[in-house]
């Protein structure tokens, strides 16, 4: 608690992210998704509707990966001959 | 045996194996190099794969220019072909800090709208509004102020590191005079001590002509990374917008529909 009222926002970095890190990617692609949408929509009436499918298509994308990685990983490599 | 002019094609079950070995070597390298983990999988893959030279080891070796004189001072393979292009680029004879503002420059003579883009990089969003599309430009700054806060929030100034982030830089850099700003800021504030207190740098850092001593508000660790990687692709998307309002019609149906939102 001590800490994180010593803490100085934008100079000094977040004191620990612990295991939340990974929900860093929602904002990221949020942000993403928010530039590319403004400069691709033809029309901005659906604007707030094309970020949420973009984001989420991205936070999909991204589990999806994470999932063949580890597969990959856990599951594939470990059958390879150690030659 | 003369070369008969056919390059034999690979069994399915070695082009399989060659890029899983591939990717294990890269999250080998990664993993091992970035976070020094050791788990009882990392073991095995250092087990099953020799001693390479990783991307993560390459870049890495480039990224600084003490980093290239301790990769050749410790007696590392000299730089040849792309290597010795990549080491002449980054040991610091090519200045990263102007590279996107040389890009920008470049656009500008091929582009339409050439004060647009200039627009964009002083100020994310606002060469929109020069071709009359506020709303557009309003939202795209919207979205790089989102990326810059958080990431400052998140990494605080050291994520914009001009001389120790060389490479990220040139990416962060796209997003026009804020990078130099938070760059200049983490100089005067970070490195000199004037916020936080100044620490002794450990040996490993010495080893490599680093600082002798480090900010106690120095970012280290996931805060560092994810800092780095909000600025930076806010910067290469700032770049995407530049091209993007750069070849912008005004006359084009995009444009005039989105005109009067």
């Amino acid at each position: 608690m001590t800490s994180a009222i010593a803490w100085i926002p934008f100079i000094e970095p977040v004191q620990s992210l612990g295991d939340w890190w990974i929900l860093l990617l929602i904002p990221l692609s949020v942000g993403i998704s928010m530039i590319y949408k403004a400069m691709r929509m033809e029309r901005l009436d659906g604007y707030l509707a094309g970020v949420a499918t973009m984001t989420a298509q991205l936070v999909l994308a991204m589990v999806l990966l994470a999932i063949g990685l580890y597969a990959v990983v856990q599951i594939l490599i470990p059958f390879l001959p150690a030659e | 045996m003369p070369f008969s002019g056919r390059v034999p094609s690979p069994e399915p079950v070695t082009l399989v194996r060659t890029c899983l070995l591939q990717v294990g070597r890269t999250i080998r390298s990664d993993w091992l190099l970035a976070d020094g983990r050791h788990d009882s999988m990392m073991t095995e893959l250092t087990n099953l794969f020799m001693p390479i030279t990783s991307v993560t080891e390459f870049l890495g070796g480039f990224e600084s220019r003490e980093g290239i004189s301790s990769l050749l001072a410790t007696g590392t393979q000299p730089p040849s072909g792309l290597r010795a292009i990549l080491s002449a680029l980054f040991k610091g004879w090519v200045p990263t800090d102007f590279v996107m503002l040389a890009l920008a420059g470049a656009l500008m003579f091929a582009a339409r709208n050439r004060l647009a883009i200039l627009l964009c990089w002083l100020v994310p969003g606002l060469g929109y509004a020069r071709i009359g599309e506020k709303t557009r430009g309003l939202m795209i700054f919207a979205g790089m102020a989102l990326l810059w806060l958080t990431g400052l929030l998140i990494g605080g100034v050291d994520s914009v590191d001009s001389k120790e982030d060389r490479l990220w830089f040139i990416a962060q850099s796209g997003s026009g005079p804020i990078a130099y700003v938070v760059s200049a800021v983490n100089e005067g504030a970070l490195k000199t001590g004037s916020v936080g207190s100044m620490l002794d740098a450990p040996n490993a850092r010495r080893n490599v002509n680093g600082p002798r001593q480090l900010n106690s508000f120095k970012s280290v660790g996931r805060s560092n990374e994810y800092g780095i990687l909000f600025t930076a692709l806010a910067g290469l998307m700032n770049l995407v917008s530049m091209i993007d309002v750069g070849f912008r019609s005004r006359g084009d149906e995009r444009t005039r529909r989105g005109d009067d939102r």
